[in-house]
């Protein structure tokens, strides 16, 4: 049993169809990327699995059970945490109250507090800016607030939605390290990124998406060797 | 509705001498000399003000939306009162109870009130706005459904109580209590600004300790990231209603205590525009912005009475230093939203 299993999925906004009979597959213990252009759809697919958008038609399972009209909040208690594009620090909360948010439909104090060592562990940087707004962190520190945040419901599975976005070079090395980290940790991560080299590198399994359709599939490596796909997103002749 | 409203107030005022035939009239000895008594006054109006626009706010930091049915919201509480005092025997001269009989029966009507106001917000929101979030309807279509909410509200009182006022309603005597720079303050003053100002503080430290408060920010702040978090946005949306109907219910007890003259089917429009002007006043969607604009919508006007010499300009200059904050500091005094302007 796959932990996620999209089947045949289609997603509308309007009358616009921006993913096109998708399926796709996610084990337990991995790192799965999907790497593709702006407007390829990448967003919208974890939107969709993370119940902000609901498909058209197909379906989506999680640990086995079809969660394919499942509400987005209740998604999260069942496990599935999305640190969202642009990152969704609410700027008007400290860091600590945002975290706070991460575990909002958790009522296991101990648990909770064993969640915030961990993510404290992690990113060392959020402790000292414990009492900082939000708003007024870097980018950088802003995206370890999402990762932290997103692991505070202690999810199965992690969507983590263009993480390296608007980050200087030595922030996205290290990002993707701690991605690897939590994963080692035992997290599954499904992973959007246009930063296709970083994500490849790191991840178990691949897809390649071009306007709401998936073109490539493999693994990381098998993905960095298609010549199509180093011509096209690696930035390799 | 407010002229009515203070009465003692007006004839203390020494009438002001025309100095010529200007038809406005600067009586700055009368406002020096009844700075304290329109002080406390302004205060006690300004609370309850501020009470109503909390209302206002929180549904504007979560929805986006002017909730121009609050209004009725808060009629509706004030009939809940008259019906409860009412039934104990309450009219036009104060009950003689025993102290400690009337305090049992204001608790008694500020449940009911409270009851009746925050299940109207609850079902205005259920009935009128859910529908129209789940088809995604413009900004327009739920500012009409506002105003039509509450005309229908207001109609509906219409047709069951009639165009009159209800019978006055004394709770009791006001009797002074202390004297400030000469001033009396009175049992009534008294109990208003000391509820009003608990519940402001409670509604302040909810908004921020309480785990539902920060469900309430965050939805405020930015919705679709909320829903990530596990925060049930439709449970948010509807706990904010019942907070706000909850305080206009309290601040229905006061007014009709404050006001005894009869509850009336538009009874709430006057009030519910002086409430949403001070939520205006102290920026829309800030919580402290509410309590910080009631208090000065109600001090401003009743010093503007005072000083031109009658209760019909309290309004006036009410919305004149309205006006003129707005042009100075468009978001209100403190800011916007719950949190969101100090991104």
């Amino acid at each position: 049993m796959s932990l996620l299993e999209l089947k045949n999925v289609s997603v509308h906004y309007g009358r616009i169809q921006a993913i096109h009979n998708m399926s796709f597959t996610v084990e337990e213990g991995e790192i799965v990327s999907l790497i593709g252009a702006n407007g390829a759809g990448k967003t919208t697919t974890m939107r969709t699995v993370s119940g902000l958008l609901n498909p058209s038609y197909g379906s989506i399972s999680f640990m086995g059970q079809d969660i394919t009209s499942m509400k987005a909040h209740i998604r999260v208690v069942k496990g599935i945490s999305q640190a969202p594009e642009g990152r969704g620090i609410f700027p008007g909360m400290t860091v600590m109250e945002n975290l706070n948010m991460g575990s909002y439909g958790r009522n296991d104090s101990s648990g909770i507090a064993k969640d915030l060592e961990r993510v404290f562990d992690l990113f060392p940087r959020l402790k000292e800016r414990s009492k900082q707004f939000g708003g007024t962190m870097s980018g950088g520190e802003q995206q370890m607030l999402a990762i932290g945040r997103a692991l505070m419901s202690n999810p199965k599975l992690l969507l983590l939605d263009e993480p390296s976005m608007g980050l200087a070079p030595q922030f996205i090395r290290q990002i993707f390290k701690i991605i690897t980290e939590i994963n080692d940790q035992g997290t599954t991560v499904l992973l959007v990124e246009q930063n296709a080299n970083q994500a490849l590198a790191r991840s178990h399994r691949a897809f390649v998406l071009e306007t709401g359709s998936i073109t490539h599939r493999g693994t990381g490596k098998e993905l960095m060797a298609n010549p199509a796909i180093k011509e096209a997103y690696l930035g390799v002749a | 509705m407010i002229s009515e409203a203070i009465p003692s107030l007006i004839h203390a005022v020494p009438m002001a001498v025309p100095m010529d035939d200007t038809w406005i009239t600067f009586d700055v000895n009368s406002l020096a000399e009844n700075f304290w008594s329109s002080t406390f006054d302004g205060l006690t109006f300004g609370a309850i003000y501020a009470l109503v626009a909390l209302g206002y706010t929180l549904v504007y930091g979560v929805l986006n939306l002017i909730n121009f049915a609050h209004s009725e919201v808060f009629i509706v509480g004030c009939y809940g009162v008259f019906f409860t005092l009412s039934a104990l025997n309450f009219g036009p001269s104060a009950p003689h109870l025993p102290f400690w009989a009337i305090v049992g029966n204001l608790l008694l009507a500020l449940v009911v009130a409270v009851i009746a106001s925050a299940l109207t917000a609850v079902i205005v929101e259920r009935v009128a706005y859910k529908p129209l979030r789940r088809r995604k309807a413009p900004r327009l279509a739920f500012l009409i459904t506002a105003i039509g909410v509450s005309f229908a509200i207001q109609y509906l009182i219409y047709w069951w109580r009639g165009p009159s006022p209800e019978a006055a309603l004394t709770m009791f005597r006001p009797t002074p209590i202390f004297d400030v720079f000469g001033t009396i303050v009175d049992s009534q003053q008294l109990v208003i600004i000391i509820a009003a100002v608990i519940l402001m503080v409670a509604t302040d430290q909810f908004i921020r300790r309480s785990k539902t408060g920060r469900g309430i920010r965050a939805v405020a702040q930015d919705p679709d990231t909320a829903t990530l978090m596990g925060v049930n946005k439709e449970k948010i949306i509807l706990t904010t209603f019942a907070i706000g109907g909850l305080l206009a219910g309290a601040a229905a007890l006061f007014y009709v205590m404050k006001i005894p003259s009869g509850v009336q089917y538009n009874g709430g429009f006057i009030l519910g525009v002086k409430a949403f002007a001070a939520a205006v006043l102290g920026g829309i969607g800030n919580v402290r912005g509410a309590l910080l604009g009631g208090l000065l919508i109600g001090l401003i006007g009743n010093y503007g009475q005072v000083l031109l010499g009658s209760s019909q300009w309290t309004d006036v200059v009410a919305f004149v230093v309205l006006v003129l904050v707005l042009v100075v500091r468009p978001d209100g005094i403190l800011g916007t939203s719950l949190g969101k302007s100090k991104a």
